[in-house]
């Protein structure tokens, strides 16, 4: 997770796009999908660890991982639909990446619902 | 998975846009139509192949089952 090594990638893959818009406009768009997939290969690989020690944090806590799990499924849905939602609207599919925002909201609200739940669930029964 | 996918995409570009040039030269417009398709299969595996590879790992960090 070198901060250099992806932001030179990132200026190499637009010099890429340029090229290629020049020689052939349609392999530009996979330049820019590729582009997007190497960098957050190179990001997710530091992603790994900050996920396993949140974890043995919340063991520690007793909590239900139910919950944690539900979070971590939104912050990785909000990463999926944040970087094609990106990517769509780089490749000229403006209202695809609006649809694509929409999706993901959708599914962050139906995973955040038994959050909802238990909460509501923990309120009532501290009111006596 | 490193840069070189991006060269190698670059490459295939430039190559088949010379191709394409020559094969229209010598008037073969329908082998410049075949080698410009073939450009973009080629890319296109080679592309969701990687982008099978990233969601794989996205989801087993997340695990977004």
């Amino acid at each position: 997770m070198d901060i250099f090594k992806i932001i030179g990638i990132g200026i190499i893959g637009t010099i890429i796009v340029g090229v290629l818009k020049g020689v052939r406009s349609d392999l530009a768009v996979y330049a820019i999908v590729v582009t997007g997939i190497v960098m957050l290969v190179n990001v997710i690989s530091g992603l790994g660890g900050v996920v396993e020690t949140f974890s043995s944090i919340i063991e520690k806590t007793k909590l239900d991982d139910g919950l944690f799990s539900g979070i971590l499924k939104i912050v990785g849905i909000g990463y999926v639909t944040e970087y094609s939602a990106g990517l769509c609207s780089d490749a000229g599919g403006e209202s695809i990446a609006q649809k694509i925002l929409l999706s993901g909201k959708v599914a962050i609200f139906i995973i955040s619902l038994p959050i909802l739940n238990k909460l509501v669930e923990t309120v009532v029964a501290l009111i006596p | 998975m490193g840069i070189d996918v991006l060269f190698k995409i670059a490459g295939i570009g430039i190559i088949t846009a010379i191709l394409n040039v020559i094969l229209k030269k010598s008037d073969k417009d329908e082998i410049a139509t075949f080698v410009t398709i073939a450009g973009l299969i080629i890319v296109l595996l080679l592309v969701v192949d990687m982008l099978g590879g990233l969601f794989d790992s996205l989801r087993s960090i997340f695990r977004l089952y």
